[in-house]
């Protein structure tokens, strides 16, 4: 059962006038990941979860939830949240929530503690255009969670938000992540992706540059300082091995990449073997930012 | 369908913009139905001071006849209703509240037909206070209150009920094609009181008389036959089959297409 696929992008295009806004997107969701579409604005993030929810029809390409094409009754195992939260500025809290139970074919009984969880209990009889845009942030989430869905889509969930309240929402998410649900995060937020996800798909133009887990991108990270007395005999040893890619050296300290099996002990006693003695030895990340804005290079 | 009945009440009956549009008319509609009796005799007598033949005074609110009258003058105020509806079709357009409702999981045939309901809830309170009222001035007017007397012409409120339904259809469909609430409420009047009076004006008389507004409104024509009689002119004291049908057609027409537009549109 965990790696069971919720969701399955093939190749979806979408074009809006001569702009193509999601360009053969390929992507797959299992069980109880957090996956993250990283992406800067109009990237095609919005898009694309636009068209997974049924909002708008892909010009090409299609997608399977749980295996079947998209239904309503699949839409009610999804809860959703799109960019700015929609509700009825007229309505309190409960009744917005209760005409989407309506709709999800659910009863009421989770309304209040969904308040509670999402900390509107106290304001819940006042109209939703009297609350402030992290209340209504959080409705949007209690919204969400409403027929207890196997998956959650949140578009840009901490957007517009002060610290305290991006910190809510984030803690929120890892909570419900806890449940065992499935949550498809978009955000433009390097940092917010890092901190939450499980896996991330970097999208740029419509284009997916990167698709697999976090953890992935973390070790492809790692980067080696390695300096030795006879830099130039370290530089060609470390040329002629196989696993280990040279980044760049600067008075003699070179940066160095290793592939994902190797660790940097391994290199150290590849370089033992050779002959070269090693007086510095350091492991250093490369910081999620840095990877990203390279795959955003590389591409440019 | 349930479930259907009480989404569209909690979106119409919690909102207080709705009470209060839907309070005006039926004032107005209750004022009309009310107060037409003395203001039609107040021009006769004051017609009749000058005229050779003395005109009698005559009463609107007899049964049979009351349904009749009834039922034309309240297709009068059938733009109430209309601008009631698209200002709540149009609600859901700007609040985005169509959106939140299909990707939560309501059909888009489901989401047409909480539209359709909000027509239904508009046309039986419409009925309602105009039987209300046919049935009030009918009782403390009429001579005879022979059950025949007193049913014979009540299908006049169906057809009247039918007449709303047309209208309001054709109002959905127009909201639904613009979005906007006031750019709808400017295009719909204009459509029903400019555009197609005069397309009327200048196609064959065939042609005009089957144009949607006109056969919606000529379904229930001018009552009081026998006075307009002394005029020469001759009006329906029935309701067509005919006229029946083809507004029944163009009630399906405005229905289906808006209906399309729902299914085909990117949201």
């Amino acid at each position: 059962m965990p790696s069971e696929t919720v969701l399955n992008i093939h190749g979806i295009v979408k074009q809006f006038g001569k702009i193509k806004a999601v360009n053969k997107l390929q992507l797959e969701v299992k069980t109880a990941q957090i996956f993250g579409i990283l992406g800067p604005n109009g990237s095609g993030k919005t898009t694309t979860l636009s068209m997974i929810l049924g909002l708008i029809q892909p010009n090409q390409g299609s997608f399977e939830w749980f295996g079947q094409p998209l239904s309503p009754a699949i839409l009610k195992r999804i809860g959703s949240i799109l960019e700015t939260p929609l509700f009825y500025p007229y309505l309190n809290a409960i009744d917005n929530l209760k005409i989407i139970a309506d709709i999800k074919e659910t009863t009421y009984d989770e309304i209040p503690d969904l308040l509670r969880m999402t900390g509107l209990f106290e304001r819940r009889h006042d109209a939703f255009r009297t609350y402030s845009l992290g209340m209504k942030q959080r409705l949007a989430i209690a919204a969400a969670m409403i027929g207890n869905p196997d998956v959650l889509i949140l578009d840009e969930p901490t957007n517009g938000l002060d610290p305290q309240g991006i910190a809510d929402i984030r803690a929120m998410i890892l909570s419900i992540a806890k449940q065992g649900k499935t949550i498809i995060l978009a955000s433009h937020l390097l940092d917010e992706v890092q901190k939450i996800c499980t896996h991330v798909a970097v999208m740029q133009k419509g284009v997916c540059l990167y698709s697999g887990s976090v953890e992935a991108i973390r070790n492809d990270a790692i980067l080696l300082e390695v300096s030795a007395e006879d830099t130039d005999l370290l530089e060609k040893e470390i040329q002629s091995c196989a696993w280990a890619h040279l980044h760049e050296q600067r008075n003699g300290l070179l940066k160095v990449q290793l592939e994902n099996a190797y660790t940097p002990a391994d290199l150290n006693a590849y370089l033992i073997g050779k002959g070269v003695r090693v007086n510095h030895l350091n492991t250093t990340k490369k910081s999620l930012e840095t990877h990203f804005l390279e795959l955003l290079k590389q591409q440019a | 369908m349930k479930r259907l009945g009480l989404i569209t009440f909690r979106k119409l009956f919690k909102s207080r913009v709705f009470w209060i549009m839907l309070s005006l008319y039926v004032l107005s509609l209750s004022g009309m139905l009310f107060g037409v009796e003395s203001f039609v005799n107040k021009i006769a007598g004051d017609a009749s001071r000058n005229s050779p033949i003395p005109i009698p005074d005559f009463s609107l609110y007899q049964f049979p006849y009351v349904w009749h009258n009834l039922s034309y003058l309240a297709g009068f105020l059938k733009v109430f209703p209309a601008l009631i509806l698209i200002v709540f079709v149009a609600a859901e357009y700007s609040y985005r509240t169509n959106r939140l409702q299909i990707m939560m999981g309501l059909s888009r045939g489901e989401y047409f037909v909480t539209q359709g309901l909000i027509i239904l809830a508009l046309v039986l309170f419409s009925v309602l206070i105009l039987a209300m009222w046919v049935l009030i001035q009918g009782f403390l007017h009429s001579t005879d209150l022979s059950l025949i007397s007193i049913a014979d012409k009540s299908y006049f409120i169906a057809a009247y009920a039918l007449e709303i339904t047309a209208f309001l259809s054709f109002a959905l469909l127009i909201v639904t094609m613009l979005r906007r609430s006031g750019l709808s409420i400017v295009t719909f009047l204009v459509a029903y009181y400019v555009i197609e009076p005069i397309i009327r004006f200048y196609v064959p008389e065939v042609v005009a008389r089957n144009l949607p507004f006109k056969r919606i409104g000529s379904m229930i024509d001018v009552p009081n036959s026998s006075l307009m009689q002394l005029f020469g002119l001759n009006f329906k004291t029935y309701i067509e089959y005919h006229d029946l049908i083809v507004v029944l057609l163009y009630t399906l027409l405005f229905l289906g297409t808006s209906y399309w537009i729902i299914r085909k549109r990117n949201l």
